[in-house]
């Protein structure tokens, strides 16, 4: 399978005048098309800040990554937007919806970002975005008419929008009650099942093991990657 | 209701923040600072009332002329009827003054004399300290000639001699007996210190030939203006019907007595009025924008005190403490620095004007006082009320949520453009007219004359009765020139009755040939009689024909030269030379012509364009004509002295010492360089201008910091906007044209309602010559507002774009 992302001896170092404290910590990391990985572990053990170098909005302070096998760790600002606004798309926990864009002009947002797109095509794209979340039929509203389930919905739309190489969740299901959680989750699948690569920030257990593999960090490091049934087993088995 | 509570509560928090404190204070003094000084200095000098009883009832009746020239001096006729037929005023006066060779014993004093009617005393309610005032048995025929004096007068004059009424003086060959001292510090009018008793009048064949002097009076109570110029308009036109051939459609018009001295004209206050108002609203604006932060930084504990129980009166009436009291503060500071500014304001007046109207009042009055605390009154609302009324109407619960994210509002987005707008608006229009003003300035700093006047002095000559013949005024005028050029440092000696940036005597002329039917309107031209070394000395260049020579006498045929402008009006075909005009006498007041000059007078040559008189459009377009001294010898005139190797000022002391050496009963007025005069003519515009540069910096600063303030407000609000569009792949450069772009069309909409604002302020100023406006200005202001705005914007987007993105998302 080709890969997607692959991060090789990652670090990211937050330094003050006293000491050196490692966010992540040497981590190596691949992501193959099509694949389902969650990410887990302890507040503050470096799961977002892992998700923000993989999305391009952080830099690592050392270390190799690639995405689907360019180099972009030393890319500059222009490359690294360009990349993120092509290969990938986010979800994030509290749905980051623009107020005063009407919902088809949130989902479109990224679209305008692009060169390779004419501006005719991108209420269709949008639509079709929408469609695939079910949430066409509110395309004309603006995200505060919207319920947290709903906004939720509308930027998975978002990050789809232009098909990319891997979408990036942190706790999508965070500011969601349980019926929506579930019905986020849901979609999450249905994506994977169309071949989308997913790569989630999740402290749900339960989230987590619906990806194909998990991967557990603790202070800064990759502390175990796994296949998400074979947890799934293993939990059992500490179980009985 | 509020507690003193509240207040000490306010009070700690703001100094608990000392920055905030600072800013909006130091915001508010100089707003307010401002305001204070120019509405005062303005109430003071042209709008305060004059000290004595009925002193805001006293009005000024000028002349306007059929061609709409207006002009303050008045006919004598035109007074003695109006003064019968009128029904508007409870006193009239007039007075004329006069610059006048004062004996006394061997001394003599150079110094403005002001024939006065018995009225002018009473009206200006002045009590002698010693003596009496002029009364209404001075001005009968046979009445010996009295005079009044100033305390300051009797104290530089006569040593305070004791014995000083009864004592006589004289000037013009007439004796004076001094029959009172008026109080310290009284003169009237402006500056005047002598005053005489009015001579019986003369015996005038035309009513314009009569004198012309100010006429002023002081309104009956609840008699308006409007109602006053109805009665003017009648007796004019009355007068009109009865001496058509005289009076030629004249009419009056009414305005206060400061208007006519006043440093600028009601059009150029109500503008000064309006900039300083835009200042305080910017710093009003400026201040808000702070507080309403301020406030949303502490909305969480006016939602702890709502949750408590408050009322929105009550939070209201809290958040409008913090206004009030960084208004008082500022209110109190802005006074200080008001009462600093009307002190140096006068001291350089003084300076640059020398003595300036008693009744200008040189400090804050009650009135600053007053209007200080009501405009403070309206500053606290301003200030306070939006922001108090956003806080006290917020939800409680949003502010109580533990982790909830501000985020800007469409309302506070609307706000905060409505704000950048404003400022820019009020900025560029405030710029838009200093930069109209400051051409004003330069034109007439470097205004072409069409003649040299860098190394030349000048003063007014003028003739005791003895020289009565015109042979006796040649010969002085010879005798003068030799004595002058065997001085090493005066190259050349001229004389004329005017010269550039002294008077513009403007005359009907009739060209030889044109009828100009029953009903004439002859053309104006600028009159001037000049020496044959006139031209020369003045560096005016012969373009065609000749100029004058020693054989231009006083019996040889009358010549003239006139200017290009003339020439391409009256004959284009370039064939003027040869033909004749003539003076109308009768159009001509000031300049004293005699019948020689109405004579038909020949064109002999043609010179450059030549501006007399104050560098006025009127004047810049008015055509000029010279007639030859030596054939019209007049006992006042303008001497002019070109200096060698030395600076003209310095030629002062020499000029004065021959003369009062050779000629010690010639009186000598106004000697200066005409460099001086260039720059005495431009300082009441120079001051005007400084004012608008000092609101023009303010304004650009006030806009610019409050503009960034804003973008910065709008930036922190917007991070996380900021953050999603760059996780959506936007650049840097997709944020600086998202932001750039939003902020342009507030710039292109500010500036329109500036530039067109500015540009209709501007045509105001046009109409009294305070201000020229230029396309390139408009261009210029709205380039350099743009760029400050662009910065302004730039700056707090270069702090976001700084980090990475995630910076901005982490904010959750």
């Amino acid at each position: 399978m080709k890969e997607i992302i692959k991060l090789n001896k990652v670090s990211k170092v937050f330094s003050t005048e006293e000491m050196d404290t490692y966010a992540l910590n040497e981590i190596d990391l691949v992501i193959t098309s099509g694949e389902y990985v969650s990410i887990t572990g302890p507040s503050g053990c470096g799961k977002s800040t892992l998700l923000s170098i993989l999305g391009l909005l952080d830099v690592s302070s050392s270390g190799q990554y690639y995405v689907s096998d360019v180099d972009v760790s030393e890319m500059d600002d222009k490359h690294r937007s360009a990349i993120r606004n092509k290969e990938i798309g986010f979800v994030f926990q509290s749905f980051n919806l623009i107020s005063d864009l009407s919902v088809e002009e949130n989902v479109a947002l990224s679209l305008r970002y692009r060169k390779d797109i004419s501006a005719s095509d991108y209420t269709k794209m949008a639509h079709d975005a929408l469609t695939k979340v079910d949430m066409l039929h509110r395309a004309k509203h603006y995200p505060a008419q919207l319920s947290g389930g709903q906004q939720q919905r509308v930027a998975i739309a978002r990050a789809i929008v232009g098909n990319p190489s891997v979408v990036l969740a942190d706790e999508p299901t965070g500011n969601l009650d349980s019926k929506n959680a579930t019905a986020i989750m849901e979609l999450f699948d249905q994506l994977h099942q169309a071949g989308t690569t997913i790569c989630m920030v999740t402290h749900n257990p339960d989230d987590a093991a619906k990806a194909d593999r998990i991967v557990e960090m603790k202070d800064g490091k990759v502390v175990a990657g796994h296949e998400a049934a074979a947890a799934k087993q293993e939990d059992a088995l500490e179980t009985a | 209701m509020l507690t003193l509570f509240d207040l000490k509560y306010a009070a700690r928090s703001l100094l608990k923040s000392p920055n905030f404190l600072i800013m909006s204070t130091l915001l508010m003094t100089c707003g307010l600072g401002l305001f204070i000084f120019m509405q005062s200095f303005i109430y003071n000098t042209l709008e305060g009332p004059l000290p004595f009883e009925g002193g805001d009832r006293v009005r000024v009746l000028s002349t306007v002329m059929s061609n709409g020239d207006e002009q303050r001096l008045s006919k004598m006729a035109d007074f003695k009827d109006i003064e019968a037929m009128q029904t508007s005023f409870e006193k009239m006066a007039t007075y004329a003054g006069r610059r006048d060779m004062v004996r006394y014993g061997n001394n003599s004093f150079n110094e403005w004399v002001y024939y006065s009617t018995p009225e002018v005393f009473n009206i200006v309610d002045v009590k002698p300290i010693q003596g009496r005032i002029i009364g209404p048995e001075d001005s009968q025929p046979g009445a010996e000639r009295v005079m009044m004096i100033s305390e300051i007068v009797w104290r530089e004059w006569f040593a305070n001699d004791p014995d000083i009424l009864g004592q006589k003086v004289e000037f013009r060959d007439v004796s004076y007996t001094i029959v009172g001292i008026t109080p310290e510090g009284f003169r009237f009018p402006q500056a005047g210190r002598v005053w005489a008793s009015y001579p019986p009048l003369p015996n005038y064949t035309t009513r314009n030939e009569s004198q012309s002097r100010v006429i002023f009076g002081v309104l009956k109570p609840g008699v308006s203006d409007e109602m006053a110029e109805k009665d003017l308009k009648w007796i004019m036109s009355e007068l009109d019907t009865k001496h058509p051939d005289q009076q030629n459609g004249r009419t009056m018009k009414l305005e206060t007595y400061q208007q006519g001295v006043s440093m600028f004209d009601p059009a150029t206050g109500d503008a000064i009025k309006l900039a300083v108002i835009l200042v305080l609203l910017l710093a009003c604006i400026n201040t808000g924008s702070l507080l309403l932060s301020r406030l949303m930084s502490r909305a969480q504990v006016t939602a702890v005190n709502r949750a408590l129980g408050a009322t929105r009166g009550r939070m209201f009436a809290q958040m409008m403490i913090d206004s009030f009291l960084i208004t008082f503060l500022s209110c109190v500071l802005a006074l200080m620095v008001a009462s600093a500014l009307m002190n140096v304001t006068f001291d350089n007046l003084i300076v640059n004007h020398g003595m300036v109207p008693y009744w200008w009042r040189l400090g804050l009055t009650s009135h600053s006082i007053i209007q200080a605390i009501i405009v403070s009154i309206v500053a606290v609302i301003l200030i306070g009320a939006i922001p108090a009324w956003k806080v006290a109407n917020m939800d409680p619960n949003s502010f109580l949520r533990a982790g909830t994210r501000g985020s800007q509002s469409k309302k506070s987005a609307l706000i905060n453009k409505a704000i950048i707008v404003v400022e820019i608006a009020i900025a560029s229009a405030i710029l838009i007219v200093t930069a109209s003003i400051l051409n004003r300035v330069n034109d007439a700093k470097n205004i072409d004359y069409g003649a040299a006047t860098d190394k030349h002095l000048s003063a007014w000559t003028v003739l005791p009765s003895r020289f009565d013949t015109e042979e006796s005024r040649l010969n002085f005028y010879k005798s003068l020139k030799s004595q002058l050029e065997k001085e090493p440092t005066i190259e050349q000696v001229s004389f004329g009755v005017t010269s550039p940036l002294a008077n513009s005597y403007v005359s009907d002329i009739q060209i030889d040939g044109i009828n100009y039917g029953a009903d004439p309107d002859y053309p104006a031209v600028d009159l001037n009689i000049v020496s044959h070394e006139y031209f020369e000395n003045f560096d005016i260049t012969l373009k065609d024909g000749r100029l004058f020579s020693l054989s231009d006498k006083a019996d040889s045929p009358p010549v003239a030269i006139v200017t290009e402008k003339f020439m391409q009006e009256h004959y284009p075909n370039g064939d003027g030379i040869g033909k004749k005009f003539r003076v109308n006498v009768e159009s001509q007041d000031w300049l004293r012509i005699s019948d020689r000059e109405d004579r038909w007078v020949t064109i002999v040559g043609v010179v450059n364009d030549v501006v007399n008189g104050a560098p006025i459009q009127a004047n810049l377009d008015r055509a000029s004509i010279f007639l030859s001294h030596e054939q019209s010898i007049q006992s006042i005139t303008m001497i002019a002295l070109k200096a060698s190797g030395v600076q003209p000022e310095s030629l002062k002391e020499t000029y004065r010492s021959i003369i009062n050496n050779a000629y010690p009963d010639v009186m000598t007025i106004n000697i200066a360089s005409i460099e001086e005069k260039r720059k005495r003519e431009n300082r009441d515009r120079v001051f005007v201008a400084q004012q608008f540069m000092v609101f023009g910096v303010v304004s650009i600063i006030l806009a610019f910091t409050g503009i960034y303030g804003v973008m910065a407000n709008t930036m922190i609000q917007r991070k996380q906007e900021v953050g999603v569009r760059r996780a959506l792949g936007a650049n840097k450069g997709d944020i600086y044209a998202f932001f750039l772009g939003s902020t342009s069309v507030l710039i292109i909409l500010g500036l329109l309602i500036g530039v067109s604002s500015g540009v209709v302020i501007t045509n105001q100023l046009t109409e009294s010559q305070m201000a020229i406006f230029a396309t390139l200005d408009a261009v210029s202001v709205s380039v350099f507002v743009a760029a400050m705005i662009i910065i302004a914007t730039i700056i707090p987007l270069l702090r976001l774009l700084k980090f990475q993105p995630v910076f901005a998302l982490r904010e959750e």
